[in-house]
């Protein structure tokens, strides 16, 4: 199962990318883990920059904007 | 570059030059097109007071939006070639005073929000980017603002369009030279300091020149879904001040001779947050009406550079001392350029 994390400090396009994510999540049966984290020293150490971002299974896929549909469930499936 | 590139860099070309002589075109005609859409169509009485707010309000909602989706767009393309991790790798390890103009300079054109404030404050001081320039960075980014800076340019002529810039890049490179002289390192929080960050993770990613023109796109789309009713009310309130409110009372209140006008105008900003296209219209409005320039600018600056959200989270990351530090620091620097311009230009025409 793939651990994904919506990094963000409480702005309202990070929350967006996390209910972007669950949604694409849910519309295609993809079993994954969905947190939200605003632990700026766990961002420190990933060299996350800027928010909203996207890491899965520890790995940073975006940061800085919510990124695109299909870009999202490229990385999902 | 191969041949399909060449020959789609030159059809993006041509595209982009046939809608660009569209809009000069258009834009060039805003201000007939004001008249008779007020006068002509509307038959509102000329002159009127109402006469006079309906033309300002139809000669800046068009003027407003078009010049503000010609620079969202080619700042769009722009950023698409710069990220905070460009800015960080060109801002460490550079020499003080070096590091302080490149951070003011950076600060304009660097895709920033300032709900990423502590990220960047986080990534930048743990890459080893002195305080006092990441400071730099951190009041020049909000404060020098490309949309202020074309709105200045297309409302009220490229003086002011230069003294802004000019002065707003100053008190960045100034403010975060005396905060770095002030020992900062001392009231930060201490988790902080014992972070170090990763600069590696993320690999660049190619982009062709299709995906910049849609970043550049999106943006202003984006940008016009978020700030579209800030512009209304701004034109709405600066199209009121235009037809009502009399110039004599204006030279009274925010007059060059009306000392206190500076500070009092820049308390009044801190807590009002109103996006840098709102702020404008109303900026336009109050100049016409015989404002200082000084006290305007001042204004203005304090309303998009001091942010009192973005001190909250701030807070994260930096002692209660250094805030102050910053907020009096940045504050002071307004205060200054306000009184400063109204010394140099003392009467607006």
């Amino acid at each position: 199962m793939k651990k994904i994390t919506v990094y963000g400090s409480g702005c309202a396009a990070c929350h967006k990318l996390k209910k972007l994510v669950e949604n694409l999540i849910k519309e295609n049966n993809v079993t994954a883990e969905v947190q939200y984290s605003d632990n700026f020293a766990e961002m420190a150490k990933l060299g996350i920059l800027s928010v909203p971002a996207i890491a899965i299974d520890g790995q940073v896929k975006s940061s800085g904007s919510i990124p695109k549909r299909d870009e999202i469930l490229k990385w999902l499936i | 570059m191969n041949t399909t590139q060449t020959t789609s860099l030159i059809k993006y070309l041509g595209l982009h030059l046939c809608l660009f002589i569209g809009w000069w075109i258009l834009y060039s005609h805003l201000q007939g097109l004001s008249v008779f859409i007020t006068y002509t169509l509307l038959s509102i009485k000329s002159p009127s007071r109402f006469g006079a707010t309906a033309e300002f309000f139809f000669y800046d909602t068009p003027k407003v939006f078009m010049l503000l989706g010609l620079i969202v767009y080619l700042v769009g393309l722009l950023r698409s070639f710069l990220s905070v991790e460009k800015t960080r790798r060109l801002l460490a390890g550079k020499s003080a005073v070096m590091g302080h103009v490149l951070a003011a300079l950076l600060g304009i054109v660097t895709p920033f929000c300032s709900c990423s404030a502590v990220p960047l404050f986080i990534g930048f001081v743990s890459a080893g980017v002195p305080l006092g320039v990441t400071f730099s960075f951190l009041i020049s980014a909000p404060m020098v603002n490309e949309i202020a800076l074309i709105l200045l340019y297309g409302l009220l002529g490229w003086k002011i369009a230069a003294i802004y810039l000019v002065t707003g890049l100053s008190i960045a490179m100034v403010a975060g030279f005396i905060i770095g002289k002030l020992h900062p390192e001392n009231y930060i929080e201490d988790w902080v300091k014992k972070l170090h960050s990763d600069s590696t993770q993320q690999a660049a990613i190619k982009i062709s020149w299709h995906d910049r023109i849609l970043f550049a796109y999106h943006s202003v789309t984006d940008i016009f879904r978020r700030i579209w009713i800030y512009v209304l009310i701004g034109i709405t309130i600066g199209a009121i001040i235009h037809g009502y409110v009399p110039e004599s009372f204006m030279r009274l209140v925010m007059g060059v001779h009306a000392w206190w006008a500076v500070p009092l105008a820049v308390l009044l900003g801190v807590p009002l947050y109103s996006n840098a296209a709102g702020i404008m219209p109303i900026v336009e409005a109050l100049i016409g009406k015989g404002a200082a320039i000084g006290t305007v600018l001042a204004f203005m600056m304090s309303v998009i550079a001091l942010s009192f959200p973005e001190m909250v989270i701030l807070r994260k990351v930096l002692k209660p001392k250094l805030i102050y530090m910053f907020l009096v620091i940045v504050t002071f620097g307004i205060i200054l350029v306000g009184y400063l311009f109204n010394w140099v230009i003392p009467v607006t025409s």
